[in-house]
């Protein structure tokens, strides 16, 4: 059942992420005025300086943010109720380590395979499907919190082998690498930029249409699941698969970023009195890209030097204490 | 009616039980009785289709299975587990309407006539006024309704229960085995698992044992001679 409540909930984040939208995209260090941004989205051109400014400074990143801080909020509730832990999110379960040991290898090992930031996308997405298969092969016997141990030792694992390579490396190279980790909307390749947006968008359409009903049951246990008539090992595939591959295409173009899967979805799950997922899901997009775009204006027209997963992790630590308080109190483990 | 014939069930390279043929007619109320770890709930699961530790043949309402290789009954038999623990507050309403969520597009969004079906089926037990309580903090013997109540919904023809009355007091143990005699009276075929078996010989039309490694059917008229060899 959808109250009637959470849908005006969900136009009005929908309509809130917009604005924050156009909003990313008129201030900086030149202002562009609303009506400006608005034409020049609806294909109006305006002076020739305003467009070549927006387009390769804050279009870009914002579209970026947009996609990303959905993305990682859809995927952090889909692992929650995947896991049926609200601790899970996409880095809880290695899977960006996964990815980061592949940048690392690509920005920084001795020798070279592949170069440039092709190097970059290939290693990461290598490194994160190694974790996620991992995942997948345990997933039948280690369930709940344990398996957030496992993605916690899978971090460790890979961070020794990052660590190495850091020792090893030049200072250039160190520093590539720290700030690929601290994360930022910013990092765009032209060249790669629409594809990755165009996977993203088409995942997410898929995940939109096909997981609902699947997570629906999936929440009451894995027997009812089976008992429902679906295949849970098919199940089981399509969502580590598809989420893995979402969480590396964002984790490789946008660094390892952290809070927003945790804590977008629990934000979700407090606003709304539903737990169907087909409005849980679009609930957490919206939000999730707004606050990617907030902390993106924040980091760009303040002068504090605090880098995207620092201003996540401002926001996000609370509410997942306040979620844990919560649940203390109401004595459900987590 | 069901029919099986040539099963037989193994698990860890141990023969559980077998049996060369079985019918289940419509509308049976049996119980299913059997000490720790003869097999009671492998046997309930895999006539669910949840199972693969049986072989042999099904014969379901006259369209013959094989265990193991073609046999998923989702639609017209349903498994209800001792206890389910859901993740996240859902509400009554939506636990009993989620039995219908495979029918419904990608939405999963039910209609007013299914809310108002499912209201309906509350009120039978007067519960209609919970049904926006969450799930997980209803009492044991309201949740165990609520999981007859999510079969009957969806219209399933078989119920199989794993141990219905644990975790019941004496009222709803009483509510619970009333309400599946209704039921099988109206028609549905019900197996149940229990540890209980004179409170069930109140209820039940017959006994499946498991005893040896065989499991069998029995009148309930023999339900003493039946405990004194299996227990």
């Amino acid at each position: 059942m959808i109250a009637r409540r959470d849908i005006l909930v969900l136009v009005f984040l929908a309509l809130l992420s917009f604005i924050l939208f156009v909003f990313g995209i008129s201030v900086g260090a030149i202002s562009i005025s609303f009506g400006d941004v608005l034409s020049i989205l609806f294909g109006k051109s305006t002076q020739s300086d305003t467009w070549t400014i927006i387009i390769e400074e804050r279009y870009l990143r914002t579209i970026n943010a947009f996609f990303a801080g959905g993305t990682l909020a859809v995927v952090g509730l889909v692992l929650q109720s995947f896991f049926r832990n609200p601790l899970a999110g996409p880095g809880v379960l290695g899977i960006s380590s996964g990815a980061s040991l592949g940048v690392a290898v690509a920005i920084m090992a001795p020798f070279t395979v592949l170069t440039g930031i092709f190097a970059q996308y290939t290693l990461g997405l290598l490194g994160s499907f190694l974790v996620i298969l991992l995942l997948i092969s345990i997933n039948r016997w280690i369930k709940g919190v344990t398996l957030l141990v496992v993605g916690l030792m899978l971090s460790f694992f890979t961070s020794a082998f990052v660590s190495m390579l850091l020792n090893n490396s030049t200072d250039t190279m160190m520093r590539k690498y720290i700030e690929w980790g601290f994360g930022s909307f910013g990092m765009i390749q032209l060249a790669y930029f629409w594809y990755y947006i165009l996977a993203v968008f088409l995942l997410l359409i898929f995940v939109f249409i096909r997981f609902p009903k699947v997570l629906n049951t999936w929440v009451l246990g894995e027997q009812m699941l089976l008992e429902s008539g679906y295949k849970t090992a098919k199940v089981r595939l399509m969502i580590l698969l598809v989420l893995g591959v979402l969480i590396a295409l964002i984790t490789v173009h946008c660094g390892p970023i952290s809070f927003i899967g945790i804590a977008i979805p629990q934000l979700a799950r407090m606003i709304l009195k539903s737990t169907n997922h087909s409005i849980l899901l679009p609930t957490s997009l919206f939000l999730g890209a707004s606050l990617a775009i907030i902390a993106d204006i924040i980091l760009r027209t303040t002068e504090i030097a605090m880098p995207l997963n620092g201003i996540l992790a401002l926001f996000g630590a609370p509410v997942i204490i306040y979620v844990i308080v919560k649940g203390a109190k109401r004595g459900t483990n987590i | 009616m069901i029919n099986l014939t040539n099963i037989q069930a193994s698990a860890r390279k141990r023969q559980l039980f077998q049996a060369e043929e079985l019918n289940v007619h419509r509308g049976a109320l049996l119980a299913l009785i059997g000490k720790n770890g003869a097999g009671k709930s492998t046997f309930l699961k895999a006539l669910a289709g949840l199972e693969s530790l049986v072989s042999g043949q099904i014969n379901l309402e006259g369209t013959r299975y094989t265990f193991g290789k073609d046999y998923f009954p989702s639609k017209s038999v349903s498994y209800i587990p001792v206890k389910i623990v859901p993740f996240g507050a859902i509400s009554l309403l939506d636990f009993v309407l989620s039995g219908k969520s495979t029918e419904r597009n990608f939405l999963d969004v039910p209609s007013q006539i299914e809310q108002q079906e499912v209201k309906d089926l509350l009120a039978q037990f007067n519960m209609e006024h919970m049904a926006l309580d969450a799930f997980e903090n209803l009492s044991d013997g309201e949740q165990k309704l609520a999981l007859i109540m999510r079969s009957v919904y969806r219209n399933a023809d078989v119920l199989l229960l794993d141990e219905p009355e644990s975790f019941l007091d004496v009222s709803n143990r009483k509510l619970v085995f009333e309400w599946l005699k209704k039921l099988s009276d109206q028609g549905k075929t019900i197996i149940f698992s229990t540890h209980q078996p004179d409170l069930a010989a109140h209820y039940a039309s017959g006994f499946l044992t498991i005893h040896d490694g065989v499991i069998r059917m029995e009148n309930v008229s023999k339900l003493n001679d039946i405990v004194q060899t299996i227990f």
